[in-house]
């Protein structure tokens, strides 16, 4: 029995703990952001900010935002083409039976632990290699800079969509089928609403691996193409710009918005209000 | 062993065709047109490349060539020579920091510069060019110190590298990483005025370890920030740091540092065009530009680097502030220690900083 | 109809583990050649490269290293991200939304900006050490930057929110009403928890293990940042040699270990999770 004190108790330890969560993630930014609003001269970073304004907001270089775009492209692509080879991925190793499953598994997991620097040199050579025998060179071009991002950002995609899937009963699927539906509407009606949690998490990983992606982009970047970490690290070389702290305010924004529409967009809101599968 | 020969041979050839040029000269006067022709430049990114197409690259346009940026820093510059070995030049001019012309060179990546197409070089001094490279700008590298926590603490101003040992310095020092190209004048300049040299850097070593290191920087912003919040009290940086920090209200000094007789620490950036460039007209007019009086002031000005023209550093020297924290006169420049890279084996330093300095 | 299945598979391993195979082939064929610096190597094929790492302490004690710092980091994720996708996932409210993308947020900014708020939290003179100095908690200021606790944290930045994205993922599979059945029952609550909630998401718990492992094992930018100077992880070492000093044989060497150590790890604590009661209930 439950008393109504302990009912009022009962949520307490969860929340704290998550309370504790968020300020340890959270603190830096609040940081960031809270010195983004300093309207002091350049120099250095100052928290708590002492003259409150919203000068560096004006103060951005038109270059941060190009490179903020191409950035932004190039992780929505690399988030897609990760979601439609690792979904398939996922599937075939949770619901294939063969011998060897686990190498392919931690094969496919393998991106991860090569370094980027690794990833950006070796990507370079293999680029020359193609090139020579094929006339194209992936070098210096927006492709080649891509193939390397979806190739470090897919087992962001495998992971949580064979993690979700291993949970799933494919009874549901074989009902469905029996009751006359074809494969594909199967796949569409029971199957992707039930692992749209596990592909939003991979997709979202996916995007961030791009987004925030510094030494593969600066060996395999092109000509004329800049990435925003590579903007941003190269600038704060030299000198501390405080509109930097406000185009990542912006980001940091912008980004939690986009990611609240998208979560009702996928129907995750639905999810949470029925308490998931049941 | 034969490449070091061949690659001093050069440094003294350069001195040798310093003559040359001055019977080519004014058959120059007249730029020809590169109509047509898109240089390619790998560099800096952030801004630095914005200032190179505002002040050199619209003089190509004016002459009917268009002029691109490749975004990558001189280490990763070579990564993408040495991938693109034996094939197609992948960029036409490249942008290098002292410590990697040694090694772009060695690895025979770079053409011969036709000197006579550089009329500007009139101004340089007879180091500063040779058929493989062109001065392109230089940082003076020393100490930056917060001047009140030095007064408050009673710590005197301090004059070489070696100071850093003073007892309440212990733990307030921020000192460059191995990562960022200025650590080798660091390093060196320690071994010079300890007796060691290019070729001997264990003195260097041996305060390195000595030393307590609060962090080491690969950021400025972030170098700036730790001294800012009290964490570092004394950085080893560029002066250009120190221009910038006054120049936003911060009390904070700049120390040349002295070695030997000498004073201050040169750090030099180098342009090369690299082996295959099909644009090599457009690229010496390109590097003539970049050295040209007016463009390394604006440079200087926008960028905080130190201009390897003298017409432009006398002209910078009139502003208080840089005549206070840079040195720019002649006498002074040429009494920097200018780091003997032929003598100097890079991949054994990083790896001796590595061991010297991990936890 | 099984064997549909695999034909799945074709296109993923073609592509990734493709890639994987050919980029590497290139790179790693190195290592086995001498290093003649600036990307050329020697003719005769050798194993001196290895023989160097394996006998340099600086090397193995780097290895060692990274592999601790993984293994910490894959604990600690587990630890603070278990708990809170558990709370996320049962909260029956429009704030489980925004705090899913809260976490996500915390992702986004650079660790090239990220590092310069850890700067000002942590300094000596800043508002968690004068807290904690006044409190008397701390006898002296403590900072991140440049030991190992904050290249944990910093790593524990990005991972923390892909494990609770992904646990979230997999805890809201789990019905609330087999939790609700068994407290009827008379189970309380941490019981449920450890009995019902933890064996049904192991493979969640499996999974963002050993994908935090990984990338922790070949994490470079937030290492190397926050680090600062001090801490060299084997990614940093590779970063080091391939970039700063062109020996690409080394780099090579010191990347192909990193890569075995790492799906050896992997195998072998597969293997070993195979054999776990949970486990077996779970795939029997």
């Amino acid at each position: 029995m439950i008393g109504p004190l302990a009912r009022l108790m009962r949520p307490v330890p969860g929340v704290a703990w998550l309370a504790a969560l968020y300020v340890f993630l959270l603190a830096p930014l609040i940081v960031v952001v809270g010195a983004s609003f300093n309207g002091g001269d350049r120099g250095a970073l100052n928290f708590p900010p002492t003259d409150l304004s919203l000068r560096w907001y004006g103060a951005v270089p038109m270059g941060l935002y190009r490179a903020l775009g191409i950035s932004l492209g190039l992780a929505l692509v690399t988030a897609l083409v990760g979601c439609l080879l690792g979904v398939p991925a996922a599937l075939g190793l949770i619901r294939a039976t063969f011998r060897g499953k686990q190498v392919v598994g931690a094969l496919f997991r393998a991106p991860l632990q090569v370094p980027a620097v690794v990833i950006g040199v070796s990507f370079l050579q293999f680029y020359y290699l193609v090139g020579d025998r094929t006339g194209f060179y992936a070098v210096d071009n927006v492709a080649g800079l891509m193939v390397a991002h979806i190739f470090m950002a897919t087992p962001y995609v495998i992971g949580p969509v064979g993690a979700v899937l291993q949970r799933f009963n494919p009874r549901l699927e074989e009902a469905a089928l029996i009751l006359g539906a074809t494969r594909w509407s199967t796949f569409r009606r029971v199957t992707l609403p039930l692992i749209m949690p596990g592909i939003y998490a991979g997709a979202v990983y996916a995007f961030m691996i791009s987004f925030a992606d510094l030494p593969v982009s600066l060996l395999l970047a092109g000509t004329n193409i800049k990435t925003f970490p590579v903007e941003i690290f190269q600038a704060m070389d030299y000198d501390f710009n405080p509109a930097l702290l406000a185009v990542s305010t912006m980001i940091i924004i912008f980004s939690l918005v986009a990611m609240v529409l998208l979560q009702r967009a996928i129907g995750l809101n639905a999810l949470l209000r029925t308490g998931g599968a049941s | 062993m034969t490449k070091l020969v061949s690659r001093r041979d050069v440094l003294a050839g350069g001195a040798g065709l310093a003559a040359l040029p001055l019977v080519a000269a004014p058959a120059l006067a007249q730029s020809p047109r590169v109509d047509g022709v898109t240089l390619r430049i790998a560099t800096f990114g952030g801004g630095w490349e914005k200032a190179l197409h505002d002040f050199i690259g619209i003089e190509l346009e004016k002459l009917g060539g268009k002029d691109e940026y490749l975004p990558s820093p001189p280490r990763e510059s070579l990564a993408k020579l040495i991938a693109a070995r034996g094939r197609e030049a992948p960029v036409d001019v490249l942008e290098m920091a002292d410590n990697t012309w040694v090694d772009t060179f060695d690895g025979g990546f770079l053409q011969k510069i036709n000197l006579a197409n550089i009329p500007n070089k009139k101004d340089l001094e007879p180091h500063q060019y040779d058929e493989n490279k062109v001065a392109s700008w230089n940082t003076q590298e020393g100490l930056l110190y917060n001047i009140d926590k030095f007064k408050e603490n009673g710590i005197p101003v301090p004059e070489r590298y070696s100071d850093l040992t003073h007892p309440k310095l212990a733990g307030k020092i921020s000192m460059i990483d191995i990562s960022q190209a200025g650590s080798t004048q660091f390093l060196v300049g320690a071994s010079l005025d300890a007796g060691g040299s290019e070729s001997n850097l264990e003195p260097g070593l041996k305060l390195l370890k000595q030393l307590n290191v609060h962090k080491f920087w690969k950021l400025g912003a972030e170098a700036l920030t730790q001294m800012q919040a009290g964490d570092s009290w004394v950085a080893v940086m560029h002066a250009g740091f120190a221009v910038q920090t006054r120049r936003n209200g911060l009390n904070y000094g700049f120390v040349h540092p002295k070695v030997g007789a000498k004073r201050g620490m040169l750090k030099e950036g180098w342009l090369g065009i690299v082996k295959g460039s099909k644009n090599a007209a457009a690229a010496e007019f390109f590097l003539n530009a970049y050295v040209d009086a007016e463009a390394q002031e604006k440079l200087a000005l926008r960028r905080g680097i130190v201009p390897v023209n003298p017409t432009a550093r006398a002209n910078l020297a009139k502003d208080p502030l840089l005549k206070d924290i840079l040195l720019l006169s002649r006498e002074d420049v040429n009494n920097m220690v200018r780091v003997d890279f032929t003598k100097l084996d890079l991949a054994a330093m990083n790896d001796k900083w590595t061991r010297a300095v991990a936890n | 109809m099984k064997a549909r299945w695999h034909w799945l598979l074709v296109p993923p391993v073609v592509l990734s583990v493709g890639l994987l195979a050919a980029s590497q082939f290139v790179f790693l064929r190195g290592s086995f050649f001498r290093d003649l610096r600036l990307g050329r190597f020697g003719t005769e094929p050798t194993l001196y490269n290895y023989l160097l790492v394996f006998t340099d302490s600086f090397y193995l004690d780097s290895l060692w290293l990274t592999i601790r710092l993984s293994a910490i980091v894959v604990v600690l994720t587990l630890l603070c991200g278990y708990p809170a996708a558990y709370v996320i996932a049962r909260l029956r409210s429009r704030w489980a939304m925004l705090l899913l993308a809260m976490i996500v947020v915390t992702s986004f900014v650079t660790i090239v900006i990220k590092v310069l708020g850890l700067v000002i939290l942590f300094s000596s003179g800043g508002m968690l050490n004068r807290f904690f100095l006044g409190l008397g908690l701390l006898d002296r200021p403590f900072t991140i930057l440049g030991n190992l606790t904050g290249v944990t944290i910093g790593l524990m930045h990005f991972t923390l929110g892909f494990a609770v994205l992904l646990l979230y993922g997999v805890i809201q599979t789990i019905p609330r009403s087999l939790e609700e059945a068994a407290q009827i029952h008379g189970a309380s609550r941490w019981r449920v928890f450890w009995r019902v909630i933890i064996p049904l998401s192991l493979p969640g718990v499996i999974v963002s293990a050993l994908i935090i492992f990984n990338l922790s094992m070949g994490a470079f930018t937030s290492a190397a940042l926050i680090g600062a100077g001090k801490i060299y992880t084997l990614p940093v070492l590779i970063q080091h040699t391939v970039i700063l000093q062109t020996k690409y044989a080394m780099g090579a060497t010191l990347s192909a270990v990193l890569l075995m150590t790492t799906l050896l790890i992997n195998l072998l604590s597969l293997m070993i999770v195979a054999r776990l009661p949970a486990a077996r209930r779970l795939t029997a």
